[in-house]
């Protein structure tokens, strides 16, 4: 089997979200265009878990993750008056996380030496024993994440835990469809082998 | 095989590859071995990954309520110093217009004016008796016609206001009390005199910061029931017929339609329902003492340099928070980000009988009873007191696994008692503290995952954010495995989850998401009987998996590390085999 005996597929798109949640979302963003600040409170109520869990993907347990979200919501306010409504509202947020994860970029480089500073996961499962294999899996997966660069992590967590589409992908990180899933398929390859390392590399 | 090619693997587990080329791979992973290993390696590592979609990051949630809630705060203020210039720039064009006007069309006319006509000047008016409007956002006069009240206007007793949702009214009361009415309310001023008031909430809530004066009464009336006051700082709110009563300093008499009437001090909650009196625990919600907030803080007009002196009255001092951690009022409108919690500044957070504190703390056992929460839902994020708000009681089964989880003791009077080490702070003036109300369980509106009752539940206890003592009560809580031995940390009593699951997978057959995690676990030599459960078990998974070569490895590596080990039988049975 090698690369150039099959042409590499189109990656799976996105199931898209739930179109009642979107549209409302949508009518929340155009009163806040209308200078309706209190739209701006039920909108972060409707998404500030998915924020935090993005978060929480793209940049590791950390322990200032509550200043990480406030930011991200002042970035999204500032920015909603230019969002056009060409994309879903969703890709247009998870462009602000992105962002806002490329921004402590330089965190992100001393991450490593900062291990100390993981925050255990909140028991959130109904089934303890759930909740167990979810934290261990986030554990292995938070750490195997860190060999990756920002921009292919970025793209990485977007589609193998956000869900995203590469479509919508790109769309966020503001970059061509090729470009995410170049960086996609090296992503995969390196954290597979990170996780082979970490598992490996203790025998 | 090449870098590229394992790319390939990861589409063909993920499906993502058609159906040609999907046969393509799967005709090669016949006959390649080196890919069928490294295929395992991706089928792992997206089951991991799966997992770990789950889990919910630990977020304080109060510390971003309160940033966002000053976003909006000064995203108002903004409006509302907008809305004030607006119309002074029309009403100033409008005089100079008048003026200019009158010059040009009764100047003439004044040379046909024989003499100058002496007009009779009225006495100035000491002062004006009424309510005037401080805070008026979408806050209307209901009568013959709604029309718009604005702010310095003055009100007379039986105008009836109206808020709109996400609105808000703020009014001084001719006795030197203020009012806030919510969003979404309406009130009638019955009787607005400098030495009886009486208010009717129809709807909605309104928060009373009465004045110290001697007065013939204050009153206010909904449902039938009547919130008499005895110099206090209060809410009332009505939706649906459900009275609830919060009382943030003072005391208030509560005559109910029939029966007694009832007292309700400084930290209590009462609602009203059915006929029935049910004392309600935790805070006031986020919306009421914002509301409070408003009330002790300093007048719109003031501060925007027209001073008001209310008609013999004072303005009630600012109140010293009740079960909560105090905060100069000038703290809360500091720049948004970053701030540090109340408690990492040295704040003491007051923990009275009766009161509850929202902080996290490690969490007593109690035993499991059946609390009647008052869930608040509301269009808006009610912080700022806007959106029409309902109440939804619920019946929540409480037990020390919830609280502990929860991280938020919201516990009845007299279950157990939190006693404060940190004297209570000396400010006499202290704002009524928002950091520290927004997590309140029984208050808490967006709901949090929860686990239940009677499974086991690994729990390590966090630092408390306060020093304080609990006393446990006597009574042990009832069905509750708490897994965590004292002082472990939570990862380790994870593991001791996760082993158990790893362990109920092998008997299921499903045991492959759990070979990474226990990989780690296994090589982890600090770990010891873990460790050695760990490789255990990865043998006994990939025996499962009939793996027979993978599982001899990993029998192999048991007998080195642990050749007296607990399993060592069954190692050795299992390589002979």
């Amino acid at each position: 089997m090698s690369a150039g005996a099959i042409s590499l597929q189109q990656l799976v798109p996105t199931p898209a979200p739930p179109t009642a949640l979107e549209a409302k979302l949508l009518r929340l963003v155009e009163r806040i265009r209308n200078d309706d600040i209190l739209a701006f409170e039920e909108l972060y109520r409707l998404t500030r878990d998915d924020v935090a869990r993005t978060l929480s993907h793209l940049m590791g347990r950390r322990s200032d993750l509550e200043d990480l979200i406030q930011e991200t919501y002042l970035r999204l306010l500032k920015a909603v008056p230019n969002f056009r409504g060409e994309s879903q509202f969703r890709t247009f947020l998870y462009r602000v996380c992105a962002n806002v994860a490329l921004m402590h970029q330089r965190w992100w480089r001393r991450r490593r030496e900062d291990l100390v500073d993981e925050v255990p996961e909140q028991l959130s499962s109904d089934d303890p024993e759930c909740a167990a294999q979810a934290a261990e899996s986030a554990r292995l997966v938070q750490k195997a994440l860190q060999n990756l660069t920002a921009k292919k992590r970025i793209v990485f967590v977007y589609h193998e835990l956000c869900g995203m589409g590469p479509e919508e992908i790109a769309k966020a990180v503001d970059c061509s469809y090729n470009t995410v899933r170049s960086r996609l398929f090296h992503a995969r390859l390196e954290f597979t082998h990170a996780l082979r390392e970490l598992v490996e590399g203790k025998r | 095989m090449k870098r590229h090619d394992e790319s390939l693997l990861w589409q063909y587990s993920a499906r993502e590859l058609d159906p040609e080329a999907t046969a393509l791979v799967e005709h090669h992973l016949q006959e390649c071995v080196d890919c069928r290993e490294k295929l395992l390696d991706v089928r792992q590592a997206r089951l991991v990954l799966q997992d770990a979609q789950t889990p919910h990051p630990k977020v304080e949630w109060a510390k971003v309520d309160q940033g966002i809630s000053q976003i909006v705060e000064k995203g108002l203020e903004r409006q509302a110093k907008a809305s004030r210039n607006l119309w002074k720039w029309p009403l100033g064009f409008a005089l100079v217009a008048s003026a200019v006007a009158a010059v040009v069309l009764v100047a003439p006319k004044l040379e046909k004016v024989p003499a100058p006509v002496e007009v009779a000047v009225a006495a100035p008016v000491e002062s004006i008796v009424g309510t005037e409007v401080e805070t008026a956002l979408g806050l209307s006069k209901v009568g013959v016609e709604l029309s718009m009240a604005r702010e310095g206007e003055r009100l007379n007793a039986g105008e009836v206001l109206r808020t709109a949702v996400g609105g808000r009214g703020v009014m001084a009361l001719p006795d030197g009390s203020r009012m806030r009415l919510a969003g979404g309310s309406q009130l009638a001023l019955t009787r607005a005199d400098a030495d009886d008031v009486a208010l009717t909430l129809e709807r909605g809530r309104v928060g009373v910061s009465a004045s110290h004066r001697q007065r013939r009464g204050f009153v206010v009336h909904t449902n039938g029931m009547s919130v008499r006051v005895v110099g206090t700082l209060f809410t009332v709110s009505q939706v649906a017929g459900v009275v609830e009563v919060v009382v943030a300093e003072g005391k208030v008499m509560v005559e109910p339609p029939e029966g007694r009437a009832m007292a309700v001090t400084a930290g209590e909650r009462l609602r009203f329902e059915r006929g029935q009196w049910k004392p309600l625990r935790g805070v006031a919600s986020p919306s009421q003492i914002a509301e409070l907030n408003e009330l002790t803080a300093p007048p719109m007009l003031e501060a925007a340099g027209a001073p008001r002196a209310p008609a013999g009255g004072q303005l009630p001092k600012q109140v010293v928070g009740v079960g909560l951690a105090t905060e100069p009022a000038q703290q809360q409108h500091e720049g948004l980000l970053p701030r540090k919690p109340s408690v990492a500044r040295g704040q003491a957070t007051v923990w009275p009988k009766g009161g509850l504190a929202v902080a996290e703390s490690p969490a007593p056992q109690v035993p499991d009873e059946e609390v009647v929460q008052l869930e608040e839902k509301s269009s808006v994020w009610p912080s700022m007191g806007g959106g029409p708000t309902t109440y939804e009681p619920r019946v929540v089964k409480r037990s020390a696994a919830k609280a502990a989880v929860a991280a938020v003791p919201a516990e009845p009077i007299g279950a157990y008692q939190l006693e404060v080490e940190t004297p209570a702070p000396k400010a006499e003036f202290g704002s009524w503290p928002k950091e520290k109300a927004a997590p309140a369980p029984a208050a808490q509106k967006w709901p949090e995952p929860q686990v239940p009752d009677a499974e086991p539940v690994a729990v390590a206890p966090s630092a408390p954010s306060a020093p304080m003592k609990i006393i446990t009560p006597s009574v042990k809580a009832k069905g509750v495995v708490v897994v965590a031995s004292k002082g472990e940390p939570l990862a380790q009593d994870l593991e001791a989850i996760f082993l158990q699951r790893a362990e109920r997978g092998i008997e299921r057959g499903i045991c492959e998401r759990s070979l990474l995690g226990l990989q780690e676990i296994a090589a982890d030599p600090s770990r010891n009987e873990r460790a050695e459960k760990a490789r255990i078990l990865r043998a006994r998974c990939y025996d499962s998996r009939v793996r027979p070569d993978l599982s001899e490895i990993e029998y192999r590596r048991y007998l080195e590390i642990w050749p007296k080990g607990k399993f060592v039988d069954e190692a050795r049975k299992a390589i002979i085999e």
